[in-house]
């Protein structure tokens, strides 16, 4: 029955009883990923600055932000990442990047979370979170001498500089006044007081 | 009383240790690695190691096998066994390297009938455990055992017609070389009895799942699983030993070496064939073994009966 | 429902298809004689889900709607957004989006074959295609960075570039792609064994074809020569020259003939545009959405492909909508079906390479009361064995 062209199944399926198997066995042995490979992702802790934008695009929420009384903590759960790069391609400061691991099985569930922790600036009137302190410098550095401009950065600056900050965050206030122009504002609170600075009704 | 108790004794070790059941399974589930092996490679895979059929099989027996609750509960449980106990007796009734521990007249007939039995109870475990599935598979493993039985039973008799008796020993040979035709034949026959690829359609699993298996699990599987590697290991010794049995070399355990490298050959060749070869519809197969094998059978048993006349 | 006969149910788990979908099929003795098909069994309310992620982050959803085509849904989504924002992307980008989308086709195709070979029971083939499609794969994982999932399709354009140093590699891919192909279609459609298996088996006439409005090879293997990229070119179609293979016969051996040519005229395809790649940025930028609507189609490997989008100028799509081609072609399969054998259902019901997972979507917006309501689990659970009965 269709002898010939039965020959040239034959003769592939010898060919490939005496060549190397195509498959490996993948535990046991490795099985390399490509260097552009969208693997496990890594978080390097000295470049973050903690600004949460990975966080904003990430779809699965594999990454997620909690503010802590000083502390932000950002989580990379490596079990929800599809890897699709939302993180990668939005950090500011390439702290966010692919490997080529790709194997992210463990029987210990520590490791599969990855935490960072950033130290928070809080809103010394309300007590809203403004930034982390890292992302502050961040932006000063980028600012450059604009930075005298915003008067929180200024203070955050000062405050930097002398060792006073990061620090505990103060007791909100109930009311803004005039001279909590120069503290480290949230930018509701700053709007109030630029407000008060200049004499307007605070609508805020 | 004494001959007649080391008779029974002799028996008894030659159906449980050699060459029935001890020697058959393992022998058989070796040449069923073979098989996945070599179909691996030919699809360019890794396949298992050479523990895997018997780590499958005794995984399956210490397992707890589920009857279901509609099933009819003693043929479902019945069936295995007593298909494994027929391999069983017949593997006393094959020779190995011309040895045949069980030897009377008409054991040919016996042996066929042994050989039907594993198929009648495959059908009659699908038939039994209520399941549409299982249905369908049964009957189509009849509709198989109808369509090459015959072509099984066609070969060995031109086999018998030629020595012109009905022992098996005495049909033992190189009747490859007078018979080819019936010598391809029973392997067509044997693959197809083997559920073989192109063959493979009582347990078609993208079609009817396991078929008759479907509803079986744990040490009933298992008991079925061990009934087909002792039939791999039978046919295909059953096969060398009609067609391709050579001149003994004097030390006994040398010759049962060479008839089990023979079953190799005979297994590499059903897994070249399988590999490279789709799954037939029931009704082409029943077509390609009226037509086609039967006619082969035929032919050579015609050319048997008509040597035996004239000489 | 059962007229005579025993009821053989394939599916809702079932070995020949691997996804959750139930076909009733009522046999006498092997012949099928009725059939039934239920979907719904794989429902994730995909479509409401999308209403509740911004614009950039829907496009990874959609591309998790399907494991196959998984660039197909996300492109038809960057289109309708496109095509709200009035978006021209550079012409480099519908460059990669076209290979991307023709190396796709070819590696679904490629799968597709070898799920067929498996069903017939040829697993050799199955093996062996699936070996030639690993090379589609690992082109696939050098270009984007994953075998499958590629992420590469953004509003506006593509997120990564087909660099100077892939061309070699898509190329060298392409040669062994077309050698492998013709040596797999000889060895399927000159063998008498498995052409007794194909021809004349589940028969889908033009009639029926128009009348069911069949999509993708099914319909171009019933003689109807319907294909987005040549009646509406998205991507860079409009600036490729190809063929739309087309055949008349309507059976399984039919639409296996039409991938195959398929294949090869994707590779042939992903050739010219590589070559053809004009330089230049891979994407533009856009500030903010606007309000409107917008429709983006594109030719999967199964068929039209086809999403509608609504905004209303958040960042939210108010409401998004999904027809993959699978749910077009899916009820075909009745009287493609009827007066078989049960040995040819699984073939006839992989002959349209049915992706279920495409097709299962439900998405509910209260439109009286003009708000969104969140479902819960069983509610939709409810809602969708209702869907499934109504059906």
């Amino acid at each position: 029955m269709g002898a010939p062209y039965k020959l040239r199944e034959l003769a592939e399926a010898l060919k490939s009883a005496f060549s190397k198997a195509f498959t490996v066995k993948y535990p046991y042995e490795p099985s390399p990923a490509p260097e552009a490979f969208r693997g496990k992702l890594h978080l390097d802790v000295e470049k973050c600055i903690g600004c949460g934008a990975c966080v904003e695009g990430c779809p699965t929420g594999a990454l997620t932000l909690e503010d802590e009384e000083e502390k932000r903590r950002i989580t990379l759960s490596y079990p929800y990442c599809i890897s699709c790069g939302q993180c990668v391609e939005r950090c500011p400061v390439d702290a966010i990047n692919f490997t080529t691991e790709y194997s992210v099985v463990s029987t210990r569930r520590e490791d599969l979370l990855f935490q960072l922790e950033k130290d928070l600036v809080r809103c010394e009137v309300c007590g809203a979170p403004v930034a982390t302190v890292d992302h502050l410098k961040w932006v000063m550095a980028n600012l450059g001498f604009l930075t005298l401009s915003n008067s929180t950065l200024l203070v955050a600056a000062y405050e930097i500089s002398t060792g006073r900050l990061p620090k505990k965050p103060s007791e909100p206030k109930e009311t803004i006044e005039r001279q909590d122009l120069l503290k480290i504002l949230c930018a509701r609170c700053r709007r109030k007081a630029v407000a008060l600075d200049h004499g307007w009704r605070a609508k805020y | 009383m004494e001959a007649v108790l080391t008779t029974i004794g002799f028996l008894t070790l030659n159906l449980l240790v050699y060459p029935g059941f001890a020697f058959t399974a393992a022998v058989g589930l070796f040449l069923w690695w073979e098989l996945r092996k070599l179909t691996a490679r030919f699809q360019w895979r890794v396949g298992p190691p050479v523990y895997q059929t018997f780590a499958d099989l005794l995984k399956l027996l210490s397992k707890e096998s589920i009857v279901p609750a509609e099933a009819n509960r003693l043929l479902f449980v019945s069936a295995p066994i007593i298909a494994l106990s027929s391999v069983c007796v017949a593997a006393l009734l094959v020779p190995v390297a011309g040895m045949v521990p069980l030897n009377f007249a008409g054991d040919v007939i016996v042996l066929i009938y042994l050989l039907i039995m594993p198929s009648i109870m495959i059908v009659l475990a699908g038939s039994a455990s209520a399941n549409p599935f299982g249905a369908i598979g049964s009957s189509r493993e009849m509709n198989l055992a109808i369509a090459y039985e015959l072509a099984v039973v066609v070969c060995l008799l031109t086999l018998c017609l030629d020595a012109g008796s009905l022992h098996i020993s005495s049909i033992v040979g190189f009747n490859f070389v007078r018979y080819p035709l019936a010598a391809v034949a029973l392997f067509l026959s044997i693959m197809a009895k083997l559920c073989l690829n192109p063959f493979e359609i009582p347990e078609a699993k993208t079609e009817i799942m396991a078929g008759p298996y479907t509803e079986y699990s744990g040490r009933l599987l298992g008991l079925f699983k061990l009934t087909y590697a002792m039939l791999l290991f039978i046919l295909s010794s059953l096969l060398v030993s009609l067609f391709f049995h050579g001149p003994s070399t004097g030390f006994y355990p040398l010759d049962v070496l060479v008839h089990l490298a023979k079953c190799m050959v005979a297994v590499f060749l059903m897994a070249v064939v399988s590999a490279v070869n789709p799954r037939l519809r029931i009704d082409q197969a029943l077509r390609f073994f009226w037509s086609f094998v039967f006619a082969l059978a035929l032919f050579d048993f015609v050319r048997a009966f008509i040597f035996s006349q004239l000489f | 429902m059962p007229k005579e006969g025993v009821l053989i149910p394939i599916g809702p788990y079932h070995p020949a298809i691997k996804e959750p979908e139930f076909f009733k099929l009522i046999v006498e003795g092997e012949n099928v004689v009725d059939a039934d098909i239920r979907i719904g069994y794989n429902h994730r309310g995909i479509e409401y889900l999308a209403q509740r992620m911004t614009y950039h982050q829907v496009t990874f959803l959609v591309e998790r709607i399907c494991g196959i085509c998984s660039n197909i849904h996300p492109l038809c989504y960057v289109q309708a957004v496109e095509s709200i924002l009035n978006l021209k992307p550079p012409e480099r980008a519908l460059y990669i989006r076209s290979i991307i989308e023709e190396l796709e086709r070819i590696h679904s195709h490629l799968l597709w074959l070898g799920v067929g070979g498996h069903v017939i029971g040829f697993d050799t083939l199955l093996m062996w295609t699936w070996k030639l499609r690993e090379y589609v794969l690992d082109v696939f994982e050098e270009i984007t960075g994953n075998r499958q999932s590629y992420a590469m399709m953004k509003i506006g354009g593509v997120r990564r570039d087909i660099r100077a140093e892939h061309r070699q590699k898509i190329l060298k891919v392409m040669d062994e792609v077309e050698r492998g192909v013709k040596q797999i279609a000889a060895m399927l459609l000159e063998d008498p064994v498995s052409r007794a298996r194909l021809e004349g088996v589940g028969v889908l006439t033009k009639e029926e074809a128009g009348n069911y409005c069949v999509v993708g090879p099914t319909a171009r293997a019933s003689g109807l020569p319907i294909d987005v990229r040549k009646d509406f070119p998205h991507a860079a179609y409009s600036m490729l020259s190809f063929e739309v293979p087309v055949r008349t016969e309507g059976d399984v051996l039919a639409k296996t003939i039409v991938r195959i040519e398929e294949m090869l005229q994707s590779a042939e395809i992903v050739r010219q545009a590589v070559d053809a790649m004009p330089g230049g940025d891979i994407e533009v930028e856009f500030k903010e959405m606007v309000p409107g609507e917008g429709v983006g189609v594109a030719e999967a490997p199964r068929g039209e492909d086809f999403h509608y989008v609504v905004s209303d100028g958040t960042n939210y799509p108010k409401r998004h909508k999904v027809r993959a081609p699978t749910y077009m072609n899916l009820p075909s399969l009745k009287p493609q079906l009827i007066g078989y054998s049960l040995a040819d259902a699984p073939i006839i019901i992989a002959s349209i390479d049915p992706c279920l997972c495409c097709t299962d979507r439900l998405s509910v917006v209260d439109r009286r009361e003009g708000r969104r309501k969140a479902y819960s689990w069983d509610e939709l659970v409810y809602l969708s064995r209702r869907k499934t009965r109504r059906r």
